[in-house]
């Protein structure tokens, strides 16, 4: 893959092909933590980490393990527990090296396990047939992407706060159709033209 | 006293945690036992039924043999040729290069499996070649672009257009103009790229039979 | 604890299937698993059928921690309960993708996806870990069935307003063209959005009608 492959795959991933508003993965914190800017890009960097980490060693697992020994079917499996592990590896890491991340973060990073965006990017790369480099290239940019995603809602939503909203889409409604309107503006993006 | 009581706390819970993981794992390697053959199946038999499509007019039904590859018979079930895995290295989209032969042997035509990547994942298709190496006609086998702009390379205003063209047309960009369609570029143009691919690659396999 | 736990097993079933079909709806009130909700909506067919997949991994690994409950250790419990699920998940996706072919084209990359549902690690934790088997499994079937419903709702309302069709069947004899934007991802979230908020319309609407007691 050239150069200008991989630029262009990089920003396919961040923008058109957003994991938050094409592809719907990982909206559960999207939407948790997104009331405030400061945990969203919290969050954000929490997630560009852990994916581009647990994608390259997925990658690793399911070529050098999982393939030889004709075990592809087991990958679901093998991925979620790489990346509890890994998980659990980054809360240590925090709770000793960042305290004060790791509070702001609290409940909301073992629950990094169950965002589907980091499974999904493990399976998305085999799926898509990516090589080693490739998958990095495109877990980062997507990770990019979501943490992009998050940090842009967290803005919205804090303005949406202070207004007033009809008591019936007081909260997640609104948010969910403010987050659609976001996901229009995306899908503009689509009609970029990338040089492959 | 303690160590040696925590040491064994650690054991056990490891054992628990592995017997789990043995449980898990053999009922999923059972029901992989169970299933594995069936999904290959599954696969092949699209790629049979969209052959059939495309040889209908010729009389000919393809259907997965049991070793694997295809049968082609007529409609009333004889057999009626063969369809060879041309089993060679081919470049990353091509899957597979089928070469169809009739019942004396002669070359009735070619099937290419290619797999572009769309505008978000990949895309299955089948690219049925004529012996004189046009396109005889495309299918496209599975598809997850977005409903309602890229589902529109389903369409057979789209795939009739591949029908009769020559490797390199996609060379040409009066014609590449002709083939996207406009505001699905983003799914029409690797598939046509990838069409044109699968000819080249059909090109070097025909020319080294020649040889 | 103790006292609500009694209380939840003497209630009848058919109030504990209203509650995941609307008190506790994992989707529109509990707001768990939005992404399998917003991706896999287009419509009614594809909504339907995640629903089940869901709900049979639900209901089987809700059984399974519920029978085990004894014998997990507490400090590994979640870890245990990620491989059970994804055991579970893993047969259903060779299933479907084995009897049911169609069903895992249209639905792709989200059956694997199912693992990371939070709706089943959240019943895992929150009822199957402290319940006998049979209540779990119940429990997982109800909020399966919610868990359906909403997707089965979603997926009918975008698959009309988009395509002008209910289950793949033109209703509109080719009159209506159709709003893509519907069967988009942002039509998705504003739909669902908006059906949230209805639902909060009729609930403070029932509670004002009670006399406000909720």
């Amino acid at each position: 893959m050239s150069l200008a492959a991989m630029f262009s795959l990089l920003i396919s991933s961040i923008l058109i092909n957003n994991y938050i508003f094409s592809r719907f993965l990982g909206i559960c914190p999207f939407l948790g933590l997104s009331e405030k800017t400061s945990t969203a890009v919290g969050m954000g960097c929490a997630v560009t980490f852990v994916m581009t980490v647990s994608t390259a060693v997925t990658w690793c697992v399911y070529h050098f393990v999982l393939v030889p020994f004709e075990l592809e079917y087991l990958k679901t499996i093998a991925f979620i527990l790489v990346i509890a592990s890994l998980v659990q590896l980054l809360e240590m890491f925090l709770r000793k090296s960042v305290p004060s991340l790791y509070s702001a973060l609290g409940i909301y990073l073992p629950l990094i396990t169950t965002n589907c965006a980091i499974l999904g990017s493990a399976l998305l790369c085999i799926q898509n047939g990516y090589n080693f480099v490739t998958s990095i290239v495109f877990s980062f940019g997507s990770a990019l992407g979501f943490t992009m995603a998050i940090v842009i809602f967290s803005f919205v939503r804090e303005k949406v706060a202070l207004s007033e909203t009809p008591k019936s889409f007081k909260g997640t409604p609104i948010a969910l159709v403010t987050a659609g309107l976001i996901a229009l503006s995306f899908a503009g993006f689509s009609g970029i033209k990338l040089p492959f | 006293m303690e160590k040696k009581s925590n040491f064994a706390y650690i054991a056990v819970t490891a054992l628990k945690l592995l017997i789990i993981c043995a449980f898990i794992a053999t009922l999923v390697a059972a029901v992989n036992f169970i299933t594995k053959d069936r999904i290959v199946y599954n696969q092949k038999l699209n790629t049979a039924l969209a052959l059939s499509d495309i040889y209908e007019d010729d009389g000919k039904v393809f259907s997965v043999s049991e070793d694997g590859g295809y049968e082609i018979k007529d409609k009333d079930g004889n057999p009626v040729g063969s369809c060879e895995n041309a089993d060679e290295e081919f470049s990353d989209d091509i899957d597979a290069v089928y070469i169809i032969k009739d019942k004396n042997g002669e070359v009735f035509g070619y099937c290419i499996e290619t797999s572009p990547m769309g505008f978000k994942d990949e895309i299955d298709l089948l690219v049925a070649v004529n012996p004189d190496a046009t396109v005889k006609d495309v299918k496209v086998i599975s598809l997850s672009e977005t409903k309602g702009i890229g589902d529109k390379i389903k369409e057979r205003t789209f795939l009739d257009k591949f029908q009769g063209k020559k490797e390199g047309f996609s060379l040409s960009n009066a014609e590449m103009k002709n083939i996207i369609i406009s505001g699905a570029t983003r799914t029409s143009e690797p598939v046509t790229k990838a069409i044109d691919g699968a000819l080249k690659q059909l090109g070097v396999l025909i020319g080294e039979a020649a040889e | 604890m103790d006292k609500e736990n009694k209380k939840t097993n003497k209630r009848s079933l058919f109030s504990r299937l209203m509650e995941g079909l609307f008190d506790q709806n994992p989707i529109l009130v509990q707001l768990l698993g939005t992404c399998p909700t917003l991706a896999t909506s287009t419509s009614a067919k594809n909504g339907i059928g995640m629903g089940l997949s869901a709900t049979a991994v639900l209901i089987l690994s809700n059984l399974l921690i519920s029978l085990l409950r004894k014998f997990i250790p507490k400090q590994i419990r979640i870890a245990a309960y990620i491989v059970i699920v994804s055991g579970f998940v893993t047969a259903i996706e060779l299933l479907i993708k084995a009897f049911l072919p169609s069903l895992d084209a249209s639905l792709g990359l989200f059956i694997p996806l199912i693992v990371v549902n939070c709706i089943i690690l959240a019943r895992a934790e929150a009822y199957a870990s402290k319940n006998p088997p049979l209540d779990s499994m119940l429990d997982g079937l109800f909020m399966g069935l919610g868990f359906t419903f909403a997707l089965g709702v979603l997926g009918i309302l975008r698959e009309l307003i988009g395509n002008g069709t209910i289950w793949d069947i033109d209703i509109s004899m080719g009159v209506y063209p159709g709003i893509s934007f519907f069967t988009q991802p942002a039509g998705a979230f504003v739909t669902l959005g908006v059906i949230i908020a209805v639902v909060n319309a009729v609930k403070a609407a029932l509670s004002k009608r009670k006399g406000g007691n909720k």
